[in-house]
């Protein structure tokens, strides 16, 4: 599938570093990839590999110090530069343009406000709207959002409500000022199978309605799976591994990827051995030298003890980072 | 195929005697949780967190007990290890009523049955060297004789950690080594039996992988049984020999694996495994998926008649789903389901 639209996002060389008493975490080194509009994008990967680091960059929220995004770094919003904007500038990106959940609803809500009165103020802020004309809209919001009786519900606490209300309470408030790119970090990891089926399904409804975009960060393979147009797999800072869904899943082009998606229990012979990637995620202040998978992998030969770039592959936006990727996947020469 | 071995046979290398005797038997289990004081300190509401548990477990096998967050699976394996005091039911283990076990006898019972916990940190104590942790658990159960140390080593190395590693401490550890220090613990006092709560779901998928096959290999060399709680639908798949689906407090599905997963016959099973998400996005438009309605009830308070009935999305749903408990029943071959309709739910087929 050829895409012509310009993207919406567009990051490039995006290095988060964290300067801290046992070193230099470089989180995030030196990343780059496009959101298109209305395009859902997963950025896959284990604890650790900066996917959370990444998306906190975009939209400002790290702490800076400790938290530092170095020279060079570039985040375009419809081609508006967003690293070095001001806070005034980001404040009005955020939650107009850019919207993002969380893994914890209840630690992005204040207890101490009515969910109603939380929605309400964004409203306001952001939208101009007077008391009432808010509190019609909340309604509104929560009952598309699917949350029953919401005339009832816009007066309770956020620890009247279960966790999947709650991720529902905060979607709405995303949604509220009907943003282009909504960012959702494991949206569904705290939740129980049966409502993550809910939230997802509920995700996708909206996104079609609204057309808007989502980058979904997660670590779970099947949730990928399920929801994502594009993937960018990360390790160790740097993405891995980009292309389609549907290539990534058919074709896993690094031994990363690969060895992720063999390490789940299979469907089709569930009793099979599981492969494993043998060793842990490396630690982000001492990275490996060269290949950062390179311990890990079972490929692992002369050469990659020296750094790797990208590789561009056949199929639009599909690379990989390993010297040793499958011919047949390639199409051309090394990237800048 | 034998009868004894029904469904289960050829999935998994190692042989069920299912003739025999089955090495844990739990009949009508009850924890009740006190919830809210009166004025004179009695309780006036209880959580049914375990309402009515019954299952077997035999020799080599591995159950796996799934659900959702507060379906009381955590519950019963602790009441199965008396680490909680059962409300009511039987708990027989190797012909001994665990429940009535004396301190004494309670103790030589945790020497064959053991535990391990989802936060390998969190259960491991910080302030104690690997070696000296180990020894500690030797010492306490009269194991080990004076090379306590020697044997120590050779748990490390039975759960793929290195002799080096014995003077470290839990923090010098990943996660995925700190839950085989875990492993290694139960196994000190040489059990038969573990129950594993959750024991790799604070892993990251590839050490997940790790932790699995080492369980594996573990049950086959030792002849270990498992009773494997974990909320992670493809994994219980993949480990279990039988599984049971628990819904507020209760069994709602028990069965060979290989029987629940390809035809669930409570509508429960049927919702929560079509709910999990697969990692093959081929397909995905047109997979059936049926999404339940709402959340699970609260447990102070269930549903009366089947606890499912307010979510359920069974078309035959009727008087009786509302007024009376159904029983877990089925056929002879040992899938059974807690559900009026589960002659209906298993034509209708996937």
């Amino acid at each position: 599938m050829s895409d012509v639209r310009a993207p919406l996002l567009s990051v490039r060389d995006l290095r988060t570093w964290f300067f801290t008493d046992q070193g230099v975490a470089k989180a995030v080194d030196g990343i780059s990839f496009d959101i298109r509009e209305g395009e859902t994008l997963g950025i896959v990967g284990e604890s650790g590999c900066g996917k959370t680091v990444t998306s906190l960059s975009l939209l400002g929220l790290l702490p800076q110090p400790p938290a530092r995004i170095m020279e060079g770094s570039s985040v375009r919003l419809r081609g508006e530069e967003l690293i070095g904007v001001g806070e005034r500038r980001m404040r009005a990106l955020r939650g107009n343009e850019i919207s993002m959940i969380f893994q914890e609803p209840m630690s992005s809500l204040n207890p101490v406000y009515t969910v109603g009165d939380q929605i309400a103020e964004a409203l306001r802020l952001h939208r101009g709207m007077d008391r009432k004309e808010a509190r019609a809209e909340v309604v509104r919001l929560l009952a598309e959002v699917g949350i029953s009786e919401p005339k009832r519900r816009i007066d309770e606490y956020p620890h009247q409500l279960s966790g999947g209300m709650r991720q529902r309470v905060m979607i709405a408030m995303a949604l509220s000022c009907e943003p282009k790119l909504l960012i959702a970090d494991e949206p569904t990891t705290a939740l129980d199978v049966t409502i993550q089926a809910q939230i997802l399904e509920l995700l996708a409804e909206l996104r079609k309605k609204h057309g808007m975009a989502v980058l979904l960060i997660t670590h779970d393979l099947g949730v990928v799976a399920e929801v994502c147009d594009r993937v960018v797999v990360m390790y160790a800072g740097q993405v891995v591994e980009t292309g389609s869904v549907y290539e990534i899943f058919a074709e896993p082009a690094h031994p990363y990827t690969r060895g992720l998606l063999d390490s789940l229990p299979s469907v089709e012979e569930p009793g099979r051995r599981l492969d494993s990637i043998p060793g842990t995620v490396p630690n982000p202040v001492d990275w490996p030298t060269g290949c950062r998978f390179r311990a890990r992998c079972s490929l692992a030969a002369e050469g990659c003890e020296r750094p790797q770039e990208l590789i561009q592959l056949a199929g639009a936006g599909r690379a990989a980072r390993c010297r040793r990727v499958d011919a047949s996947l390639v199409s051309g020469v090394a990237a800048p | 195929m034998s009868a004894a071995t029904g469904g289960v046979a050829g999935r998994r290398a190692h042989a069920i005697d299912r003739e025999a005797p089955p090495l844990l038997s739990v009949r009508g289990l009850e924890k009740h949780f006190p919830l809210r004081r009166g004025a004179l300190g009695r309780a006036v509401e209880h959580v049914k967190a375990v309402d009515g548990v019954s299952f077997g477990l035999w020799r080599g096998e591995t159950l796996g007990l799934v659900g959702e967050s507060g379906c009381g699976k955590s519950t019963t394996g602790r009441a199965v290890l008396r680490l909680l005091e059962p409300t009511a039911g039987e708990v027989h283990f190797d012909g001994m009523d665990v429940r009535a076990l004396d301190r004494e006898r309670l103790r030589a019972f945790r020497r064959r049955a053991q535990f391990v916990f989802q936060d390998p940190f969190g259960s491991l104590n910080p302030r104690l060297s690997v070696g000296a942790m180990l020894e500690e658990v030797l010492q306490v159960h009269g194991l080990g004789g004076p090379n306590r140390r020697d044997r120590a080593v050779e748990l490390l190395e039975l759960v793929g950690l290195r002799a080096e590693h014995i003077d470290r401490y839990p923090h010098e550890f990943s996660g995925g080594q700190r839950q085989r220090l875990g492993v290694a613990r139960a196994l000190s006092v040489e059990p038969d039996f573990l129950v594993l709560d959750e024991p790799v779901s604070a892993l990251d998928v590839s050490v997940q992988a790790q932790v699995v096959n080492l369980l594996e290999d573990l049950q086959a060399g030792l002849g270990l049984t498992y009773l494997f709680i974990a909320h992670d639908l493809a994994l219980v798949e993949h480990v279990s020999d039988r599984v049971a689906v628990m819904y507020l407090g209760r069994i709602v599905e028990i069965a060979a694996a290989a029987d629940l997963y390809k035809e669930p016959r409570h509508p429960y099973t049927r919702a929560l495994l079509s709910a999990v998400p697969r990692p093959d996005p081929v397909g995905r438009e047109g997979r059936e998926r049926i999404v339940l309605e709402g959340d699970v009830p609260s447990a102070v308070d269930p549903p009366s008649g089947c606890p499912f009935h307010p979510r359920c999305p069974h078309p035959a749903k009727d008087d009786a789903c509302r007024s009376l408990r159904p029983p877990l029943e089925g056929d002879p071959g040992g899938h059974s389901a807690a559900c009026h309709h589960w002659r209906e739910a298993a034509q209708i087929g996937t």
